[in-house]
């Protein structure tokens, strides 16, 4: 039972990563029409941004990671203004492959910069754990839990309560109405892939303390998707709710199972969530006129 | 006076392999550069002088027939993709199907080649319609993601498939042969591909110009309205896969001989990713445009390779970059490759080989 | 086909000086992907007036108000000549928020309701292009006069009747404190009660804030009660144009738009009274 338990706790932990990512990967999806596959990609560029930051330019943690996520919006804003903003309206197929094609370059480039070894992050955050009712937390995912619910705390603050989050509700929902009250859609569209950027570097500056930094973290991406699939491709909650979901499967099969296996669990959740309930737990049904 | 355009009167005319008089050129043409290429890329003596193959654009005989083996690969993904309008990501999964049928009947139980090859053409097909059983209920976006989760599904059932019967190492293959004729050099594999690429051609060709495979087509543009007019619309969608992952699995046999040695790696998404590139690239839902975009998505990058790889590396900025990380420079490129074309040319490649056509045919009215 | 009470489009002594035109379109040529939909619309609304924009279904009524809003990127269409301006400003290049700022506010065909978000919700969007302050008070203002707003203020939009909708669409528009107001077919899919209550609060909020209105309407007996002015607008082109009055008692209007005198449905401009060919032949 402890073991368990224990598997839930540190599945709870991974799990808060995932729901960042998720977020904002349901942020841009929702907002711009965009299936952005190099999420992943841009959660990497989050890890070595704060590498880079406190590897070369010897700056603590903190500073190192406000750092990376100021180039992150940067990052975003540029994508937005210069590969997006021309395509927006083709189809689904070809904005896919755009993002492809943005994570083959993402890839290339941070090699290139940072040299193909795996780094790791010097030791920020407290070791050492502390035992509730029979069950080991260690300090490090309880951490890495709490800072992820205040992001997303902050996150949906933000988008409930403040005008912009309201005009990029207003988006989300039906964008032609949006531009009918004169919401401006290109300046929503850079905010929401700005705030998709920046959730995933979040995403990856607690993943680096968690895991080695190296080009394999861009695979989290793919664990997003069937997050966001879990909780509906159009809720934000939902997508929290699916990362944290699919943090747990991950770490029960990886525990009771074996590691590959953990993968696979995953995608045949999400396989059956697409064949039984494709909207998802939170999404509502579709309905298209002929 | 000669022929500038042609009017179509009757359905066997337009199913003719040959509609012009013209075409009879573009054979004769085809057929005599077929021929020059294994003399122009494979190893040769000329005038006394070894020349080893990928001294010329990069490439040689091998990197030619991993390209034919691509190019097959796309076309059937793009009756798939392109013709029927069904966004599949299990690609890989077939040609994986392909490798273990041929792994277990020409490696474990010594069928000759072609049986195996139609063996893992009928299983592909079993395969193809098991996987394609989501697109009863899915569709874009979705079906795409169903297929990306049946994609790790069955990579890891190939996984345990290959550590029961052979070892972690990976899947040994015979030498292919047919008969007494032996496939065991890259001139003889390349003409092997020629006439499989020929095949498959032809009979896509003969497939799309009969009502079945107008069925796709219709079923892609507007599938109420195909299923209004009285066609089978989910029979159709799974015939797609049927015909798709036949060829896939075929090539994927193919190809497992060709390497000799396989595993689990060898079939990773990023492959997919890179059939999904070629077609797009290449024009979607045209054959001629998977070719380009298989020959180009496979041969460029050696190219790129070649024309890069004696820079002096105290060239300021990419000198390093092309030395050390010549790899990873030239997938950038390809990235910034496919954004390009995506945005100024969306129709891909094959447009422009079709406004050359047009203006040839319309000459000399053309603009 | 006889010629009607029509004065010429903009009569030099009527011309008004330009910046008390709150809206003006001349000449305006718009076409969707290649196919021509309007093919030379030239109107006027003058700063305080109500004008309608009339026509059967098709006509290019909707195209208009596209093409003012700045919408038509949306729908795969473009200007290609004539210019729209307001006060005297040129609008045809900018974007739609960029006009919606410059006062001109759109209650869309369809209404375009945010379905799942409140009505408060989409009152607040509505202030998104206000220019000026007072937005509470505009709010409150609204809800006096759509009391049902009031009572549904939590609901989620989706969930309202087609006529709490408009009312919504409408109050939505009027949180952004517009000098002019774009109506499309503001009377679809209404009961005829909730239409006539909906325009008498659009009469008396032309009284309060003076603000100019052109007003798309197919039920033409409603708009020319409720506006001064009329242009009715025929495949793509304004045919006719004239004081709401007169345009009432023109007979050649009243039965192509109104109905006919006695009631009868009526023939667009482009058909003809067949004349009973049958009877002649057989005789």
């Amino acid at each position: 039972m402890a073991e368990f338990t224990q598997y839930v706790v540190s599945g709870l932990a991974v799990g808060s990563i995932y729901g960042l990512v998720a977020l904002g990967f349901v942020l841009i999806f929702k907002s711009t029409d965009i299936f952005n596959f190099a999420q992943g990609d841009l959660v990497m560029v989050g890890a070595y941004l704060g590498f880079g930051a406190m590897d070369r330019l010897g700056m603590p943690f903190w500073a190192a990671a406000i750092t990376a996520l100021l180039v992150a919006a940067l990052l975003g804003l540029g994508l937005q203004q210069v590969v997006f903003r021309p395509m927006l309206g083709n189809s689904l197929l070809t904005m896919v492959m755009i993002t492809i094609a943005l994570s083959l370059i993402i890839r290339g480039v941070v090699v290139i910069i940072f040299g193909p070894l795996d780094k790791t992050y010097p030791d920020q955050l407290p070791g050492g754990a502390m035992t509730v009712a029979g069950v080991t937390l260690s300090y490090v995912d309880l951490i890495i839990m709490g800072v992820a619910a205040v992001a997303i705390a902050c996150f949906t603050v933000f988008f409930q309560f403040s005008k912009t989050g309201l005009q990029m509700r207003a988006i989300g929902e039906n964008s032609e109405a949006a531009a009918v009250c004169g919401v401006n859609a290109n300046r929503m569209f850079s905010v929401a892939i700005m705030v998709g950027t920046v959730t995933a570097a979040a995403g990856g500056l607690l993943l680096a303390n968690l895991q080695i930094v190296s080009p394999q973290l861009s695979d989290i991406g793919l664990i997003a998707f069937p997050a966001a699939v879990l909780g509906g491709m159009h809720s934000i909650p939902g997508a929290v709710v699916g990362g944290l979901t699919i943090g747990v499967i991950g770490q029960l099969s990886a525990g009771y199972v074996d590691g590959t296996a953990a993968n696979v669990t995953i995608y045949l959740v999400l396989l059956l969530v697409l064949l039984i309930r494709p909207t998802g737990i939170f999404g509502a049904r579709e309905v298209v006129r002929v | 006076m000669a022929q500038r355009s042609i009017m179509l009167t009757d359905y066997r005319r337009d199913g003719g392999l040959f509609q012009r008089r013209s075409s009879w050129v573009v054979v004769v043409v085809a057929v005599v550069g077929l021929l020059l290429v294994p003399a122009i890329f494979g190893d040769r003596y000329l005038f006394g002088h070894y020349f080893s193959n990928s001294e010329i654009l990069g490439f040689g005989l091998p990197q030619i027939n991993s390209a034919l083996i691509a190019v097959v690969g796309a076309i059937a993904l793009n009756v798939l993709v392109g013709f029927t309008g069904l966004v599949s990501l299990g690609h890989a999964a077939f040609l994986a199907v392909g490798a273990c049928t041929a792994a277990l009947a020409g490696t474990e139980w010594g069928w000759p080649l072609i049986p195996v090859l139609l063996l893992a053409g009928v299983v592909g097909i079993l395969v193809g319609v098991v996987v394609g059983l989501p697109s009863l209920r899915l569709r874009g976006l979705y079906l795409m993601l169903a297929t990306l989760a049946l994609h790790f599904i069955m990579l890891y059932i190939f996984l345990r498939f290959q550590l029961k019967f052979f070892t972690p190492a990976g899947l040994p293959f015979n030498t292919a042969s047919i008969g007494s004729f032996a496939v065991d050099t890259e001139k003889k594999w390349y003409w092997t591909l020629i006439v499989v690429l020929g095949l498959v051609l032809l009979g896509l060709r003969n497939l799309m110009k009969s009502r079945h495979g107008r069925s796709f087509i219709a079923a892609r543009d507007h599938d109420i309205a195909a299923s209004s007019l009285g066609m089978n619309v989910p029979r159709v969608r799974l015939a797609s896969f049927a015909v798709s992952s036949f060829i896939v699995s075929v090539i994927g046999a193919l190809y497992a001989y060709y390497l000799g040695h396989l595993s689990d790696t060898s079939f990773s998404l990023t492959l997919v990713i890179g059939y999904f590139a070629m077609v797009i690239i290449g024009g979607i839902g045209s054959t001629g445009g998977a070719v380009l975009g298989a020959l180009l998505w496979t041969l460029l990058p050696q190219v790129l390779t070649f024309a890069t790889t004696d820079v002096d590396p105290t060239t300021p900025v990419i000198g390093n970059m092309l030395t050390t990380y010549q790899g990873q420079t030239v997938s950038v490129v390809m990235g910034i490759l496919i954004i390009l074309i995506l945005r100024f040319r969306p129709e891909g490649l094959i447009s422009y080989w079709k406004a050359v056509v047009h203006a040839c045919r319309r000459w000399p009215y053309s603009p | 086909m006889q010629t009607v009470a029509v004065q010429p489009v903009n009569p030099p002594d009527k011309r008004p000086e330009q910046d008390t035109v709150a809206l003006a379109l001349q000449g305006v040529e718009v076409s969707y992907a290649g196919a021509p939909a309007l093919r030379g619309v030239t109107l006027t609304v003058p700063r305080g007036a109500a004008v309608a924009l009339l026509g059967a279904n098709g006509a290019g009524k909707t195209t208009t108000i596209r093409t003012i809003a700045g919408l038509l990127g949306l729908h795969s269409a473009r200007l290609t000549a004539g210019s729209v301006t307001t006060h005297g400003q040129s609008i045809e290049r900018l974007a739609s928020h960029e006009i919606a700022r410059l006062g001109i506010a759109h209650v869309p065909e369809g209404r375009l309701i945010f379905s799942g978000m409140s009505v408060e919700e989409n009152l607040r969007i509505g202030a998104t292009s206000r220019t000026t302050g007072g937005a509470t008070a505009t709010m409150e203002r609204v809800l006096e006069m759509f009391p049902v707003l009031r009572r549904r203020l939590r609901d989620a939009g989706g969930y309202l009747s087609g006529g709490e909708q408009q009312m919504l669409a409408i109050s939505r528009a009027l949180m952004a404190d517009p000098n002019v107001l774009l109506l499309d077919e503001v009377s679809l899919g209404l009961a005829p009660l909730i239409t006539r209550s909906i325009f008498e609060t659009l009469a008396e909020i032309r009284r309060e804030s003076g603000t100019s209105m052109l007003v798309v309407e197919q039920n033409a007996n409603l708009a020319l009660e409720f506006c001064d002015y009329a242009f009715i607008i025929e495949s793509g082109r304004v045919l006719y144009e004239g004081s709401a009055d007169d345009l009432r008692h023109d007979p050649q209007v009243r039965d192509l738009y109104l109905g006919g005198s006695s009631g009868e449905s009526a023939h667009t401009a482009t058909s003809r009274r067949r004349p009973s060919r049958t009877a002649g032949w057989l005789s």
